[in-house]
């Protein structure tokens, strides 16, 4: 049963401001990942939270006490590292013993509690074997095993499934989770998969530049990104962007225009969403590859592009789009086209506008969200 | 992985090369274990005889017999109790020359059990000088090697300032030939009353033994990823706790290394240990030199003195042989 809470963290290396006023509340029981790319300070905050590095200003808090100056051991923290950090002298049984042993409990306790643990995560034929006697599936077990053998507050993992092959990573992901609902144990997961956060996470912490960009449910990130880092991090394909000119022209309504010719007429919708943005004015949009529709036919009202590449997925086909002076993804099912989309073909997108976020260039802020800020006094 | 059977022509020359080297290398040793059992007649002959002679264990009869004799208290027929001895306060013993098995013994030591005194005499003073090499070794590495350890380790994990700098410092320690430093440490001993006394090498043998240790454990301890002894710290260890119960355990080849080297190195020194001793704390290499005298050179004698010396080394290496050639590679854990 354990909250963490992390207040105002900053931790510098030398110059770099690796983790830039760092606030955040993960719930007891609650499934957290950090999310960013790498040198963005997720790793260096969970390592704060660990007691690895000692932050230069900020507090660390578990259920209201402040652990900032326990020393890691002392904290009732485990935690599997990305290199799994298995000590190459020691069997698999004494790994598992090895943090029991180090509070001093009794023999007896010590060999029902490795077999307990052992049983839970398959390892009780491999008790005898050094690390390098084990295949990467299990030396990672191991590193799951030792974390939670003591029933730690709090479960940290840096990058654990990063040496997994995509099979046993799927493999591996589903038995975390279940592993962690089932234990109900506060869990912060580190990665810079956006894949990976999506499918465990309950909350997710996308972080860039030492900041935290946004956090939330991995659902709300995904539709409702608050910047055009966190829009473009998120997802496969990534969201495609355009720089474009707001233009409204008497009559025919609102218009973002875009390089070569690039010219999309706003609905009613995203005419709201542009609100009262002046004429003229620069504005970044973004749209996922699935909330476009792409159209042979020919029509004067779309924007158009050409087909670039074609690159199946499974049963959709991610089909690279030029548009203007920009490729963009779409994603499509291979029924709407077999094989009748050859290179340099013109197609017409179809947008849908609901789903177009709009973001301020320079800033990268969503704009909806500018709006409100700049309404509040 | 598929190899083509190597003919055997192809191997036997391949070996040729390596047989000849290691032949070089080793035929002085062979040869110092050969004369070690040859009589004095076969010591020069002309061919040398290499296999062709008739052993002898007389040599070794010299260095090694030991009688270990009790003695009795001698008693003052007038008062029938046991004679004091006027200056010491103790019992008068009997004389070694009326105990001893022959003339050729000499008293070594003496010592008392149970209330029983016993002499030890032997043929020869040898097995003390050995006795002194060994005690010197094993206290200057295991003097050397917990230093170099915990120094070795501080560098590699909590570098302080300009470490490089004072890394370098510790290995010119080592640069010194023994004969710049000798003088000084003698004087330097002898204003502290510690000429002839077996700390007094063990310190001076420490110093150059440290300084390598520190420079190839500090190879071994770098090569520790640092995530271990997270991992160790996470599972609720201190920081002592963390270096012995991980960092210490995966060092252990290199510590063979070092303990080897270290033996060697002490075993075998000669300039310091004739300097700086006389007779108490003399070691074998020096006690060596009491096979030469004008009378003619006992190569037998020296022969099988030089081979108990070295025969405590070989043991050793090989007794740590598998470790050495993990240690040899510098630390490739794994």
């Amino acid at each position: 049963m354990a909250r963490v809470v992390v207040d105002h963290l900053h931790v510098w290396y030398g110059k770099t401001h690796a983790a830039d006023d760092i606030s955040l509340t993960v719930d007891d029981g609650e499934f957290c990942v950090f999310l960013g790319p790498s040198g963005c300070g997720k790793t260096t905050t969970l390592r704060a939270i660990a007691g690895l590095i000692k932050p230069d200003a900020g507090d660390i808090l578990i259920d209201e006490q402040v652990i900032t100056k326990l020393y890691p051991g002392e904290r009732d923290i485990a935690m599997v590292f990305q290199s799994y950090a298995l000590y190459p002298h020691l069997t698999v049984a004494k790994h598992l013993a090895f943090p029991l042993e180090a509070k001093k409990m009794d023999k007896a306790t010590i060999a029902a509690e490795t077999q307990r643990i052992a049983e839970l995560l398959g390892l009780t034929d491999v008790l005898d074997r050094l690390p390098r006697h084990l295949s990467t599936g299990q030396a990672q077990r191991v590193a799951i095993a030792r974390a939670l053998i003591r029933k730690p507050r709090v479960l940290l993992l840096d990058e654990p499934l990063n040496n997994l092959d995509v099979r046993l990573k799927l493999q591996t992901r589903a038995v975390l989770k279940r592993l962690q609902r089932d234990l109900n144990i506060t869990t912060i997961y580190v990665t810079h998969d956006q894949e990976e956060a999506q499918s465990l996470a309950d909350t997710i912490v996308v972080m860039d530049n030492g900041r935290i960009q946004q956090s939330g449910s991995p659902m709300h990130i995904y539709d409702q990104p608050v910047n055009e880092f966190v829009a473009g991090f998120i997802g496969t394909p990534p969201m495609n962007f355009m720089r474009c000119k707001v233009e409204r022209t008497r009559g025919r309504g609102t218009y973002l225009l875009g390089p070569d010719g690039f010219e999309l007429h706003a609905g009613d919708a995203l005419s709201a969403q542009i609100g009262d943005l002046p004429d003229d004015s620069d504005v970044t949009i973004g749209i996922r590859p699935e909330r476009i529709a792409l159209h042979t036919e020919p029509d004067e009202s779309l924007p158009l592009g050409h087909v670039h590449i074609v690159e199946p997925e499974g049963n959709d086909l991610i089909i690279s789009v030029r548009v203007g002076n920009a490729i963009w993804k779409v994603r499509a099912t291979k029924a709407q086209f077999g094989g009748r989309l050859q290179r340099d073909i013109p197609v017409n997108l179809r947008i849908d506008q609901s789903k177009l976020h709009l973001f301020a260039p320079g800033t990268g802020q969503r704009i909806e969200v500018l709006n409100q800020v700049n309404l509040t006094p | 992985m598929s190899t083509k059977p190597k003919g055997l022509g192809r191997t036997i020359l391949q070996y040729i090369p390596v047989l000849l080297i290691v032949a070089l290398f080793f035929f002085p040793l062979f040869w110092m274990f050969s004369t070690s059992f040859k009589q004095r007649v076969d010591w020069y002959a002309v061919p040398p005889r290499i296999l062709s002679f008739t052993p002898t264990l007389q040599n070794y009869d010299q260095l090694l017999s030991i009688a270990i004799v009790p003695l009795q208290v001698l008693i003052d027929p007038a008062t029938g109790q046991p004679k004091i001895n006027k200056l010491t306060n103790e019992p008068q013993l009997q004389r070694p020359s009326q105990v001893l098995p022959s003339d050729e013994y000499r008293e070594l030591t003496r010592f008392n059990l149970f209330g029983q005194w016993y002499l030890v005499g032997t043929k020869s003073e040898f097995l003390r000088f050995i006795f002194n090499s060994i005690v010197i070794s094993l206290a200057t590495t295991v003097f050397s090697i917990i230093m170099a350890c915990l120094t070795a380790y501080g560098f590699s994990r909590f570098p302080p300032r300009r470490s490089d700098n004072i890394l370098f410092w510790i290995l010119s320690l080592r640069m010194l030939p023994p004969v710049a430093v000798i003088v000084p440490y003698f004087f330097m001993f002898q204003a502290f009353g510690m000429l002839d006394k077996h700390l007094t090498l063990i310190l001076v043998y420490s110093v150059f033994n440290i300084s390598f240790g520190v420079w190839l454990l500090k190879g071994f301890f770098d090569e520790i990823s640092p995530e271990l002894e997270e991992a160790a710290m996470m599972d609720g260890y201190g920081p002592w706790a963390v270096f012995r119960k991980v960092a210490l355990p995966l060092v252990v080849p290199g510590i063979a290394t070092v303990a080897v080297f270290n033996i060697i190195q002490s075993t075998n020194e000669f300039l310091l240990a004739f300097v700086l001793t006389q007779n108490v704390a003399t070691t074998g290499p020096v006690a060596l030199t009491k096979f030469l005298p004008p009378t003619g050179i006992d190569w037998g004698g020296i022969s099988a003195a030089a081979t108990l010396l070295v025969a405590p080394v070989v043991v050793f290496t090989i007794l740590v042989r598998n470790q050495l050639i993990r240690g040899m590679s510098f630390g490739q854990l794994r």
